[in-house]
Order: structure tokens, then C-alpha cells, then sequence
């Protein structure tokens, strides 16, 4: 093709030409690109470089404008100024004809005719979170984060075009080189990876179609280039703080014993004493009575002055510091450096790479660790036969000072010192004095709040546990992935790929013996040992042909996958030694358990795919899977998809109109399917075994469904691709995702015993929705290069069928939430908060009742209990995410940041709920209970504090709070040396960096992260991480 | 010759096809259903582990933990129990839970009828099953019977006004068959006449099997007797009651002052007649009976998170120098009366054993039972024969008819504080509640006075039932 460019170019010589010359160059190493195809614009007058880069043209006088392309480069254009034309070329990032990757193999991305995105590793790489999950956030349309714990190393959830599934898992598939990954993200280094695709809707994810219904991603690892050997080695040292603040609680010790005394001065005065009378009891009975703690030098009873309700105004300094806001939390380091090989030749290619991140979080006990490294090499044996092989390693270790599950517990260290009064001490003081205590070696002691009563989480002391406390998980992750590639007959090509994966985790599990839950028992000790294999075959036949304009692809193929997991525990109590958790340091044996069980997957599938002279271009899909999750009679699901799409700017029609590069229009249909439901054995009836009075017992643990079978999901995607102006992308897509017989817990009514559901395929639901990504190039000369990007996403979630036994017309109450038909399936059901009554500052709730002609009545009551539940119309679900994003590159410096945003939706704010309460002993509030109702005070939407009064905050919508945020996820300053310093040197590439992560983030109410679970759901969590690094990139 | 590529490529897809036995996976860790159906040793293990349940933590809430938490809610529905502090409980104390929506009205409601649900399994299946020891077959079956039995009891009890007067009120579903589809409300007559028979059943094979039985959980002669004292009194059948507590208790004697001191927490230690061991392994820790009641332990009442105090007025009623007053200790901290009678500290801790049934309670139902009948003076030796190991030196018993009977129920309530016996008593007498006099707290309490018609003594039947029953509709609600 090319060549007959070439020729065309030549004959053409006798018009009324000049001549050109110049040389193009890579922007990477300054070395001469051969190949690169220089034509006039809108001729077909044309040449190609030589293999130093060099080329000459004679062009028409009236011609304006040479067009530089070469695969793989951006596109140049420039204008006909002088007779020498210089160019230096760059790699293309944004481009039209790049190669994607997609179900088992790759395409070209113009004649793909599916939705999906990809991220760059090295986009990931710039992220510091120790699980890539978490580096998703605001990067990708269509993809929505949840992240529960900012603790290094854990996950954050995924969810790929809305809601999935209810009762079954919606996280996408994790597809790495080429076969599915069932480890944990946290194991991957991203520097190891090329890029994360993300595939979005039928056409592109069918093919993974038995578990593709959540989506797709896929993760391919990065490999040698042709070339010389490459030697990168990045380094970045970091300190990590808290990136979502405290709530803006009491912090002020007199501030937090006037307001107790004014909730206990309100009992006595509700339950019949005087006025004066009540005010003197409240003052004589704060401290000896309710708080026990008094950190000022004055006495028990005249800390607060009974006349006014105001501090004593001798209360002076403190005996001892407030200290729960500030001693748990420690700034900690975080370290991560990599290194890596890469070199290619003609027939054989390798990537090796070793790399280690520290990282300490910022409360003790709650550290990461990755050890990993990664060998892949591919190798032409003969010109029809290729293997190659990626063996991957890597060590995790990861300590959790808190468990997600458990955020209501006085050991989660972020509950503990929001809600701890601001009068007690994290050691222990003497109440007389405010002197330290101190041990026999002189150290500072804990204060368990055994010696003076402290009321509130007696016995608790979330510092000293985490210290002393061990929470270690400990896994060898080792992947490996081969296949051999046979090239026959010119079509044909055969490829076999095998990938076995073992994940060995050791769990230790350590309740110190000192104090907190495990005290009594002399100490807890669980040990868990889980080996988990994940075996996956398949084969692959590949036929490709062109005829003339068309070109023809098929691929048949069969996969079989099977899943093992070999698990024993050990339980222990009584240790002696109260800093070594090993069994032999324990006495009293509890419990010791082991298990094995299986899951396998088989599938048949084939993919057509034809395209018509690079402009139309359709593909059909067909999959056929079993899964041993299901009957054998309803095990096996058969999937299928259909596309195509239309390259508009090919068309000789859109040959004048300059300002669009690329216009393509595509549509999708199909069904993808899900099985994943927790349990690998869905139609059996399962007994657990178990043991009582020295007997064997058995206890139903499993209602088995005979009939179960694949979840399936219709997705439809109507998108556009285009380029403009030679400035502009923009990618849009119209999705609805219809997931038809969900597998769903569906619940038994109650008196038919436990397990209390079965497993069925009995609801439906929709997603309708559209997302977009825009590519602005701002600024682009030969020194500056300003690029910003942007997308967003709004889905609709709307219930379409619910369960048989379910009310169709009214809908049903799921928890906090109803379900109903057209409603989202996660819409608040909950009391009607009305204000606050002005004569005596009790909360206000709604109460209907429906009278006979069927109207309601309503009134307001003062308890939730005699309230009326309500449909609130609001929703978890956010109206609208994304993320914007920008690059600056100017004279060796790059400057780029990365934001996510969310509009819309509810969460439950319930950190806050806990601090607005009556009052209760030792428990803290928020500032904003200074609105509270008083005489003074009496229009307030904040009601009086009425001591262990439990409506004063009683469930109901006003905890709902809009779930907005912006994020600024990731700020990168760096500069990269010119290529003079690098010859001096003798090194290809050197930049300097500092990378900060999560640096603002900002939502409705100070200290409440909207995004922890996609339900609404909020708690006291391990903040997000905030780290600032320096580093040092260097090539050789 | 490249050609036969293609014929491996395309053979090789198919040729590692996989026969069907691979997609044929199998637990370890669980046993499926025919395994264990079949035989009577494989329904003697569904049999323990419906006696596991009755202890076990059923869910992350601290106030789930088997038969001993409706045990406990029962007393706390009354008002000689006092909570110091709104915690766990807090809700059931103040009356708050027993909605529709309410998670104790849903607890106990799934706690008694997975039990069933499991028995029925047994019942319906025994009769087939394998056994070489046909003996065997009709032990197991007579405590599948008695144990189905007393859960009847427990739920209609909970869901409905007592027997007498509310014969044809709805009761609770009756299911005599392992079934996946809801059943509608039984009439309460009908409810307590699967109860009866039940235990007639239960009985007769007790007699015929004459097996001892294995451990203190399982259930014998004496345990379906005293079952069927209990149903009797509440049915008003005061010869059959006497009689079946007679039976029940044959064989056992009152506990003595010294005995009474032990802690209820170590049935070796103590009289019981029916009670389940707990060990180190299956302790359910805080979320335990020991947990929430004893002090010396240290759980909710321990570190004070909320405390279970006996009432004033009681501690008022019980004569100075009787054992049961000398265990409420009023000094540990000023007013409050910490009941020292489930002290576990000591010994096991939160290992401590559950006591469901004593001898001394089957003679307070024989002894109400002959005061109803105009026996006073048999009524009146009972009474005595209970005081004496009470009390430091032995009584004398006067009093008769409605006085005497007064005596007698006051002494159910000394004798049996925190057993469980609170809101069935205040239900079947028909007294309601009265906190007022006492060291209830307004605060904490919410409620302080409640009539004997009070719809709060009903637990409401769980919204999750009314969902998911069809023969079950808001209409059949109770109020």
C-alpha cells in the first residue's frame, strides 16, 4: 500500500513541483523513523522516509500542507514553508488506529464495535494507592468506585454500568494476559501493567459471557519492544495523613460538660422535679454520677455553676491533654521501588521485572507490604510457531488494625475518638494531680477506664489493642500463564493458552491478652490457612482472510476453568506470653477446622467478525457454558451478542469536510450471564456439620434450588466515536443493561425455618443510562503540549419485576429501603422527620393513618415508634459521576492532575446520627448540636439534649444526606532532563517527581466519606489515604 | 501437511472437552440432605444440632444467642427485672420491640420455628429411617416430639393472650411437615391441642423406650413431663398439672440454700432437670446469657454497659435472712440491687451453663395447682418443703385459699427471678405490669404501667412473615 503511494508519487513529478526535504525523528530517543509516510493533503501525492528517517517530495506549488503518519505515532500535519521540513514525532496516546485489547486477542480500535476504555499503566502507576481498584476513582465512564476502607492495601468495589445484581456479586470479571484472575489487585504492581481495559457492553464483553454480565476488565502486562534493552528503575518515598477529616465534634472539655450538664438538667426537669431542684442535681451529679472524669481542679459538683449552666470560671487548664484526636494518629511512610528489564528482537521478546512497596498508613498496625516480580518472555521457535510464558510472584502482607465489618466495634480506632467525650485521656492520669502513670519501667500506661469508671466503652482502649492487637494476612501470590501460537495454512492460527494461579494465604488473627474483648479469656488466637487454585485452559482457532474489500474473522474456541480452595482454622485462647501469637504459646484449645471445595466452569464459543473496506464492520458472538454452581439440567447458558458499526469519516462524502478526523457510529446487543453467588454448590441441600455435648450435630445451613440458573443481562449500547478539529475526542454511548432473572435471595416466610431464603431467579431490573469521555487537546507547539479530559456518567436504576411472594402493586420494604416497581433498588424507606416542637424541644416525626374513605390523616408524634415508615423517593444512587482530568507538558516540566465528582444520591449519614444524640455518658457530640432547642433557642430544626433520651436522634430522614463530593484524586509535578544532560550522562531518560494523592476532598458535611458502599451506606472507616512523594524515574 | 494443523487445532477443541462428571462438584465441609435423612443415627445429628441452636449466637447482635435470650426478654417485659442502662435489650425492656418491624418479634419468631422446621424433618422421616435398635427409634422420636412441643409452647405464649378466654383467638401456623409454603394462623385451641398431643405421643414412647438419656440438653421422661406441667397450668388443668409436675420432678429434690449459692452456672453443681452445657469452644462471649445478667463477668453487666438489677419492690417482698435476699447485693454500688444469684465469675465464666428446668419450679406448679383444687394443706407442705432450704430456719405455712395461693405465686417470682418466667406469668394471670414503685427509671424503662389487655404483651407476627406467607395478610396481624 504504502508503496504504491511511493509510485504514484513518482509519476506525478512532471507537474509544477518543488522540492522537500527532512527528516523525522522520535521525540523518545532523537533516532530517525523509517517508514513514516509523508502525503500532500488532499492529493494523493505521497513518499515514504528511508531507513534513516530521511525523505524527499516534490509537491505542487499550490499545495499547502504535508501530512506525517505513521502507526503507532500521532498523525503530523505542517505547513509548505521553505524546503526543508523537520519533524519530530511522538508516540500517539489519544489516537484513532490504536491496537486494543479485547476478548481473547486484540483489534484495531476503528473497527471495533464495541464500548470500552482503557487507562495507560503508567497513568496507574502515578496513582500511590497499594490496590489498583482504588486508582479507578473518576478515571473511566462508566465505572463507579465504593471504598470502604482506606487501609493500604484494601479494595475498593467496582461496579461497571450501575447496579448488577442484588443478592449476587457485581464486580467485574478480572481478566489478566488473556484468563480470567480470580486474586486480589493488591498483589499486581502497576508498573508492571501496559494498560486496564475496561469492557463495557455486549460486544465487547460477550465473549467472557458467562460471567461477563458485570463487565470486564482486563489487565495486559507490559512486554519488550523492539529495540534496545530498556532499564527502568523508579523510586518514590512518601508520607501518608488523613485525607477525609473528623467530624467537627466537641473538642473543648468545658464546652462538653455544659452540654451534659443541660442533657442531664432536662431529665431530671422532664421526670418531674423542679427547676432549681433539677439544675442543682444535674451539677452535683455530672461527674460523680454520669461522666466520672474531671479534668479541671475544682470540685465534683461545681464543675458546671448550677445558677447558670456555665463552666466555673476557675476551671482553668486542663489536668491532663485531650489526646484522642491526635495520639492514634501517626503520619507513616510509605516507600515503593521498581525495576525493571525489557528488550526484544526480531524473535524474541522479554520483560522482567522486581519491585517493593512499603506502606504504613497512618494508624499503627494497619502497614502493607508487596514484594513482586515478574518474568515474561515470548519467543518465535519457527515463523508458524510462537510460546511465550509470564510468571508472576509477589508477597502480600497486610496488617488491619480495624476489619470493614466491624465499625461499630469501641476496637475501630476512627469511632472510638470521634465519639469519646473530650475529657478522657488516651493514658492514664491521676484524677488528683493530672500526673501520668506510669509503669515499672516508666512508661505511659493505658487507660482502660478501669481505675475512675470512665462509663463509656469501659474496658475499651483502641490504641492499646491496635498496639498490642495483630490482624496479619500474609498471601504468596503466584501466577503463571503460557500458551503456544501456531501460525498454518496462511489463515489459521491456533492458540492454546493454560494459566495456573495459587494464592497461599496465612491469616493470623491475635486479641491480646491486656485488655479490650479477649482480656477475660487470657487472650485469642485464630489461624487460618487458605490455598486456593484457580486453573483455566482454552484454545483458540483463529481464521482471518481478505477478499478484495472484505475481510473475514473467526474464532472458535473452548475454555475450561476450575477453581479449589483448601482452607483449615485453628481458634485458641489463654496465651501466655502476651506479646506471641503462635498456638504454642496458648493453652486452652477452641476450635480446629479444615475444608476443600471445587468450582468449574466450561464454555464452547466462537466469534464472526467481517469487515467491509475499513468502513462498515459487523461481529456476532455465541457462547455456550456450564457451571458446576448450577443442576446439571440447568447448568448449561447459552450467550450471544451482535454489533456493528460504521466508520462515517471513510466515506468518500465526508472527503471535504476537514474539521472531522474520525466519526464512527456502533451499536450492540446481547446477553452476558453471572453465576457468582457466594456459594459454589447452589442445588443442594447442605447440612454443616457441627458438634454439641460431645456429639456430632448437623445444622441446615443451605437451602439447595434445583432449578437455579444463570443471571442474565441484555445490554444495548448506541455509541459515537469522533475526532475534531484535530483537538477533540469525544466517545458517547447510550447503554441499557436489563438483568433479567436475577439471582436473588429470595426470603421464606419466617416460620419455615432457617436458612430463612432460597436462592431464585425471580427479579428484573434496568439500567438505562448514558457516559461520556472527552479529549481536549488545549495547547499543542513543538515545547508545550496541554491536554484535559473529562467524563461522566448518569444512569437510571429502575426495579422491573420483584419477587412472586412480593405485593406487585404497593412494592415491599427491603431493610431501609422499598421495593417497588419503577423504584430504584435502593430508594430510603424510613420516618418522616418534621422538626422540632417549639414549646419543649422533642423531635417531631410523622404519623399517618389511613382513614376509612381511604385518605390519610397525619399528625406529628414525639418517638419513632409511634411513627409512620415512608417512602423518602431518595436514593443512594448518584444522579451523575466522573472525573476530570489534565496534562501539561511544557520545556521538560509535566504538571497533571486527576479529580473524580459525584452529583446526587443519599447516604446515610449515621456517624453523625451517633453524635446528635440526647446525650449519653462519655459520648461526644457534634458542634451542631449547639442549635439545639432551649428556651433561648426555640426555632430549631435540632432538638433539646435529654440525657439516654433515644428519639432525641431517632432514626428517620434527616440523616440522609446528599452524597456529592469532588476529589481531587492525584496532583503530579515533574521535570525530565533535556537529552543533552542524558548523552552526558549516558542515560535515555531521567524525571523528577512529587505525586500527591487525594490531596481535598470535600462533601455535604465535613468528615463524611459519601463513598463507602454503593447502598448508602455510611461508618466511622479507615479515612482515605493522603500521600506526598518524591520521586525518581530513570531510564537506561 | 499444514493442513493436518488444522485438523489437531480444531480436534483439540474438542478433545479436551470435559465428560459431565466435571462440572460435578462436592462440599467437604457440608453434608447434603440424603445422606442424612435416611438414617435414625443420621437424625440424631439433625436432633443435636437443633440442641446446638438453642445456644448458639445466631447473628452479629449481642442480644441473639437462642432460647436463654427470649428467656431473658421475657423477664424484662415484667417488672421485677431492672435495666440500669439503654443498651442491647433496651428496647425490649421499654416495649419497643414487639412490632412488626421490631427485631425481637422476628427473632423469636425464627428462633422457635427453625427448631421445628427441623423436627419435623425428624418426625416426618423416622418412621423409615434405618436403625438396627428400634428402642432407639422411639427415644429419638419421643424427644422430637416433646421438643416440638415446648417450641409450640414458646411461640404461643409469645404471639397471643394465654389459653383461658382466648381459646378461638388466631395462634401461631401450625406445620407438622417439613414444607417450604407458609401455612395461616391455627386458632390457639388449635395450637395447644397439637401441643397436647405432642406430648401425650412423647410420653407413652418415653415409657416404652425407657432409655437414659445421653446428656442434661436432651430430653427424657421427666423433661416432657414438666413441658406438659407448664402447658397444663396455663390450660387451667390443675389435677394433670399437679400430676405431670409430680412425674416431672420424681427422682430430684430441692436444691439446698448452699446449693442455690452455687451460681446456676455448672448443672453438675446444681439440680437441674433440663439444661444445655456450654463450653469453652461454643461460648458465645458477650453476646451471652452470663454476658448480660452477671456482674462478676465481665460483659454488658459486667463493665456496666447495662446492668440487670432486681427490683426494689421485690427485694422488699423477699423476708430478711432468705438465701435469695442474701444474694442482691445493695453495697457494690449504691442503689442499685445486683443480683448475685447467676454469679459465674468464679468458675465458668462465659462458659457457664443454662438452666431451663428445676425441680423447684415443678413443685411451685404442683403447689398451685393444689391450692387451685382446695388442697391447701398438700398445697401448704410444698410450699414448705421449698422455704425451708431457704430460709435459715424452717417456716411454718398458714396461710390458705387466695392468700395462700398469693404466698405461692410471690414465691415464683423469688424463686425463679430471671429464669424466664416473667411475661408468661404476668400473661397467664392476667395482672399486667405495674414499675412504679421501684427503682425502674423512667428514662430507661419508657414504660412503667401496663394493663393485662395490653396488645404490647403480644409479640406482632414479623413483617418478613407477612411478606413472604401468602395465607398470612396484614389483616391477620395482631394489634
Amino acid at each position: 500500500m504504502l508503496l504504491s503511494i511511493a509510485f504514484v508519487g513518482m509519476l506525478t513529478v512532471e507537474a509544477q513541483v518543488s522540492r522537500v526535504t527532512g527528516t523525522i525523528t522520535s521525540n523518545e530517543d532523537g533516532n530517525g523513523i523509517p517508514g513514516v509516510s509523508v502525503v500532500v493533503r488532499g492529493t494523493t501525492l505521497g513518499t515514504i522516509t528511508n531507513i534513516d528517517g530521511e525523505y524527499q517530495i516534490d509537491v505542487p506549488n499550490d499545495a499547502e500542507t504535508l501530512i506525517f503518519s505513521f502507526v503507532g505515532m500521532r498523525t503530523v500535519e505542517r505547513a509548505i514553508e521553505g524546503s526543508v521540513i523537520d519533524v519530530q514525532m511522538e508516540t500517539e496516546t489519544i489516537g484513532v488506529d490504536e491496537v486494543m485489547v479485547v476478548a481473547y486477542g486484540t483489534t484495531k480500535k476503528s473497527s471495533f464495535t464495541g464500548s470500552a476504555s482503557t487507562v495507560k499503566g503508567e497513568k496507574l502507576a502515578q496513582i500511590q494507592s497499594s490496590n489498583i481498584s482504588k486508582s479507578l476513582e473518576g478515571n473511566i465512564a462508566g465505572v463507579q468506585i465504593a471504598t470502604n476502607s482506606g487501609q493500604p492495601g484494601d479494595a475498593a468495589s467496582i461496579i461497571v454500568r450501575g447496579i448488577g445484581s442484588i443478592s449476587a456479586e457485581q464486580a467485574p470479571l478480572i481478566v489478566m494476559d488473556g484468563v480470567p484472575y480470580e486474586g486480589s489487585l493488591n498483589s499486581v504492581a502497576p508498573q508492571d501493567i501496559e494498560t486496564l481495559t475496561v469492557l463495557k457492553d455486549a460486544a465487547a464483553n460477550s465473549m467472557y459471557g458467562a460471567r461477563g454480565s458485570n463487565g470486564v476488565i482486563l489487565i495486559t502486562t507490559k512486554k519488550g519492544e523492539v529495540g534496545r534493552t530498556r532499564v527502568d528503575f523508579d523510586a518514590k518515598y512518601g508520607v501518608n495523613s488523613r485525607a477525609v477529616p473528623t467530624y467537627d465534634i466537641i473538642t473543648d472539655a468545658g464546652e462538653y460538660y455544659e452540654m451534659m450538664w443541660e442533657s442531664l438538667r432536662n431529665n431530671f426537669f422532664n421526670s418531674g422535679y423542679g427547676y432549681m431542684e433539677s439544675n442543682y442535681m444535674a451539677s452535683n451529679r455530672l461527674i460523680d454520677n454520669a461522666l466520672y472524669y474531671n479534668v479541671y481542679d475544682v470540685p465534683n459538683n461545681q464543675v458546671v455553676n448550677p445558677l447558670t449552666g456555665k463552666l466555673n470560671p476557675n476551671a482553668g487548664e486542663r489536668k491532663y491533654p485531650e489526646e484522642w484526636t491526635t495520639v492514634p494518629f501517626n503520619q507513616g511512610a510509605r516507600q515503593e521501588y521498581n525495576l525493571n528489564f525489557s528488550g526484544a528482537t526480531e524473535n524474541s521478546s522479554y520483560f522482567s521485572s522486581i519491585g517493593y512497596l512499603g506502606d504504613e498508613g497512618y494508624i499503627a498496625g494497619s502497614d502493607f507490604e508487596r514484594i513482586s516480580a515478574r518474568v515474561k518472555v515470548e519467543q518465535n521457535v519457527t515463523d508458524f510457531f510462537k510460546v511465550g510464558a509470564n510468571l508472576a510472584y509477589s508477597e502480600t502482607t497486610r496488617n488491619t488494625a480495624m476489619n470493614p465489618d466491624g465499625l461499630t466495634n469501641y476496637s475501630n480506632v476512627f469511632m472510638f475518638s470521634q465519639q469519646i467525650a473530650p475529657i478522657y485521656p488516651v493514658y492514664q492520669y491521676d484524677m488528683e494531680t493530672g500526673e501520668p502513670i506510669l509503669d515499672e519501667n516508666g512508661n505511659k500506661t493505658y487507660d482502660f477506664g478501669s481505675t475512675y469508671a470512665r462509663p463509656w466503652a469501659s474496658e475499651q482502649n483502641p490504641v492499646s489493642t491496635m498496639q498490642d492487637n495483630l490482624n496479619e494476612f500474609k498471601t504468596d501470590n503466584i501466577s503463571s500463564r503460557g500458551f503456544m501460537e501456531l501460525t498454518f495454512l496462511k489463515d489459521f492460527r491456533f492458540t492454546a493458552n493454560v494459566a495456573y494461579d495459587v494464592f497461599n494465604s496465612n491469616d493470623t488473627e491475635f486479641d491480646t491478652p491486656n485488655g479490650g474483648d479477649a482480656a477475660n479469656v487470657g487472650g485469642r488466637g485464630y489461624k487460618t490457612t487458605e490455598r486456593y487454585t484457580a486453573i483455566n485452559t482454552n484454545q483458540l482457532l483463529n481464521y482471518n482472510k481478505e477478499f478484495g474489500s472484505n475481510e473475514v474473522t473467526l474464532l472458535l474456541g473452548h475454555e475450561i476453568k476450575k477453581d479449589e480452595t483448601r482452607y483449615m482454622l485453628g481458634h485458641m485462647t489463654n496465651f501466655v506470653n502476651s506479646d506471641n501469637p503462635e498456638f504454642a504459646n496458648a493453652t486452652v484449645y477452641q476450635d480446629l477446622t479444615s475444608y476443600k471445595s471445587e468450582y468449574a466452569l466450561e464454555g464452547y464459543f466462537s466469534r464472526l467478525e467481517y469487515d467491509y473496506n475499513d468502513k462498515y464492520y459487523l461481529s456476532g458472538s455465541f457462547r455456550y457454558d456450564g457451571s458446576s454452581r448450577f443442576a446439571p439440567d440447568v447448568r448449561w447458558g447459552t450467550f450471544w451478542s451482535v454489533g456493528a458499526s460504521w466508520r462515517i469519516s471513510q466515506e468518500d462524502f465526508m472527503l471535504g469536510v476537514d474539521f472531522i478526523d474520525n466519526l464512527k457510529l456502533k451499536a450492540s446487543y446481547g446477553t452476558q450471564g453471572n453465576d457468582n453467588i457466594g456459594t459454589w454448590y447452589a442445588y443442594k441441600d447442605l447440612y454443616e456439620v457441627n458438634r454439641v455435648d460431645g456429639a456430632p450435630a448437623m445444622n441446615l445451613k443451605f437451602r439447595g434450588n434445583d432449578e437455579l440458573t444463570w443471571e442474565k443481562s441484555e445490554n444495548l449500547n448506541v455509541g459515537i466515536e469522533t475526532g475534531l478539529f484535530g483537538k477533540l475526542t469525544l466517545s458517547a454511548d447510550f447503554f441499557t443493561k436489563s438483568i433479567t432473572d436475577m439471582l436473588y435471595q429470595s426470603p421464606l416466610a419466617s416460620s419455615l425455618g432457617n436458612p430463612s431464603f432460597i436462592w431464585r431467579n425471580e427479579m428484573d431490573m434496568k439500567n438505562t443510562g448514558f457516559e461520556f469521555d472527552l479529549g481536549i487537546e488545549m495547547v499543542r507547539t513543538s515545547n508545550v503540549n496541554w491536554t484535559v479530559n473529562l467524563n461522566g456518567t448518569h444512569y437510571k436504576n429502575e426495579l422491573t419485576r420483584l419477587p412472586a411472594s412480593k405485593d406487585q402493586e404497593e412494592g415491599y420494604q427491603a431493610g431501609r429501603f422499598w421495593r417497588k416497581i419503577g423504584g430504584s433498588v435502593y430508594e430510603y424507606y424510613t420516618y418522616e422527620y418534621v422538626g422540632v416542637d417549639p414549646t419543649n424541644g422533642l423531635p417531631l416525626f410523622n404519623s399517618y393513618t389511613e382513614n376509612e374513605d381511604g385518605s390519610e390523616t397525619v399528625e406529628t408524634v414525639n418517638r419513632t415508634s409511634d411513627a409512620t415508615l415512608r417512602q423518602t423517593g431518595k436514593t443512594a444512587i448518584p444522579d451523575f459521576y466522573g472525573g476530570v482530568g489534565s496534562t501539561l507538558n511544557a520545556f521538560g516540566f509535566d504538571f497533571s492532575f486527576q479529580t473524580a465528582y459525584q452529583i446526587g444520591g443519599y447516604v446515610w449519614d449515621s456517624g453523625y446520627q451517633d453524635l446528635m444524640g440526647g446525650g449519653e455518658a462519655g459520648n461526644n457530640w457534634h458542634k451542631d448540636v449547639f442549635k439545639r432547642w432551649n428556651v433561648a433557642n426555640t426555632d430549631t430544626e435540632v432538638p433539646a439534649v435529654i440525657f439516654e433520651n433515644q428519639d432525641i436522634n431517632g432514626t428517620s430522614d434527616r440523616w440522609l444526606t446528599d452524597a456529592s463530593y469532588f476529589n481531587v484524586r492525584n496532583v503530579t509535578l515533574g521535570y525530565t532532563f533535556p537529552s543533552f544532560v542524558n548523552d552526558r550522562l549516558n542515560i535515555r531518560k531521567l524525571r523528577l517527581y512529587v505525586v500527591a494523592d487525594n490531596v481535598f476532598y470535600v462533601s455535604a458535611r465535613k468528615g463524611l466519606d459519601t463513598r463507602q458502599n454503593f447502598d448508602g451506606d455510611t461508618g466511622f472507616n479507615y479515612s482515605a489515604l493522603r500521600t506526598v512523594s518524591f520521586g525518581v524515574a530513570l531510564g537506561l | 501437511m499444514k493442513k493436518i494443523f488444522l485438523y489437531i487445532g480444531i480436534l483439540s477443541i474438542f478433545a479436551v472437552s470435559c465428560d459431565d462428571s466435571y462440572l460435578e462438584t462436592n462440599p467437604t465441609n457440608q453434608v447434603t440432605n440424603q445422606v442424612i435423612l435416611t438414617t435414625i443415627d443420621g437424625l440424631q445429628t439433625i436432633f443435636d444440632g437443633v440442641l446446638r441452636d438453642m445456644r448458639y449466637q445466631h447473628s452479629s447482635m449481642h442480644s441473639q444467642f437462642g432460647v436463654k435470650s427470649a428467656d431473658l426478654v421475657s423477664d424484662l417485659m415484667g417488672e421485677d427485672m431492672v435495666v440500669e442502662k439503654f443498651n442491647w435489650f433496651g428496647a425490649d425492656y421499654r416495649f419497643e420491640d414487639h412490632g412488626a418491624k421490631g427485631y425481637r418479634s422476628a427473632y423469636n419468631w425464627t428462633l422457635f420455628y427453625r427448631m421445628i422446621f427441623n423436627l419435623n424433618e425428624i418426625i416426618n422421616h423416622i418412621d423409615n429411617a434405618a436403625t438396627e435398635n428400634e428402642v432407639q427409634r422411639k427415644h429419638l422420636k419421643a424427644q422430637a416430639l416433646a421438643l416440638r412441643a415446648w417450641s409450640y409452647f414458646q411461640l404461643i405464649q409469645l404471639y397471643q393472650f394465654t389459653y383461658i378466654g382466648n381459646e378461638d383467638a388466631p395462634g401461631v401456623p401450625v406445620y407438622t411437615e417439613a414444607t417450604i409454603t407458609g401455612n395461616s394462623r391455627s386458632s390457639v385451641s388449635l395450637v395447644y391441642g397439637q401441643i397436647t398431643d405432642d406430648l401425650d405421643e412423647a410420653v407413652l414412647l418415653f415409657e416404652e423406650s425407657n432409655l437414659s438419656r445421653r446428656h442434661i440438653s436432651n430430653l427424657n421422661i421427666n423433661v416432657a413431663k414438666g413441658i406438659y406441667a407448664r402447658v397444663a397450668l396455663v390450660m387451667g388443668e390443675w389435677e394433670l398439672a399437679a400430676e405431670m409436675a409430680l412425674g416431672a420432678r420424681e427422682g430430684y429434690t430441692v436444691m439446698t440454700a448452699e446449693e442455690y449459692s452455687t451460681g446456676f452456672d455448672d448443672y453438675t453443681q446444681q439440680n437441674w432437670i433440663w439444661g444445655l452445657e456450654v463450653n469453652a469452644e461454643q461460648s458465645t462471649t458477650f453476646a451471652s446469657w452470663v454476658s448480660h445478667v452477671d456482674w462478676s463477668v465481665g460483659g454488658y453487666a459486667g463493665y456496666g454497659l447495662s446492668r440487670k438489677s432486681v427490683s426494689s419492690e421485690l427485694f422488699n417482698l423477699i423476708a430478711d435472712g432468705d438465701v435469695r435476699k442474701e444474694l442482691i447485693d445493695t453495697t457494690f454500688i449504691s442503689g442499685t440491687f445486683r443480683p448475685n444469684k447467676f454469679l459465674a465469675g468464679g468458675d465458668k465464666g462465659f462458659n457457664a451453663d443454662l438452666v431451663l428446668m428445676r425441680p423447684e419450679e415443678m413443685l411451685l406448679i404442683e403447689a398451685e395447682a393444689l391450692v387451685r383444687l382446695n388442697e391447701d394443706d398438700k398445697s401448704q407442705a410444698l410450699l414448705k418443703q421449698l422455704r425451708d432450704q431457704r430460709m435459715p430456719e424452717p417456716v411454718v405455712v398458714n396461710a390458705t385459699g387466695e392468700p395462700l395461693l398469693e404466698e405461692i405465686l410471690l414465691e415464683r417470682r423469688i424463686e425463679l427471678w430471671g429464669e424466664g418466667f416473667g411475661l408468661t406469668d404476668i400473661k397467664r394471670l392476667k395482672r399486667g405490669i405495674d414499675r412504679t414503685n421501684s427503682n425502674h427509671k423512667p428514662a430507661v424503662a419508657g414504660i412503667m404501667v401496663l394493663d393485662a389487655g395490653s396488645p404490647l404483651f403480644n409479640f406482632q407476627i414479623p413483617q418478613l412473615e407477612i411478606d413472604s406467607n401468602p395465607n398470612i395478610s396484614e389483616a391477620d396481624q395482631n394489634p
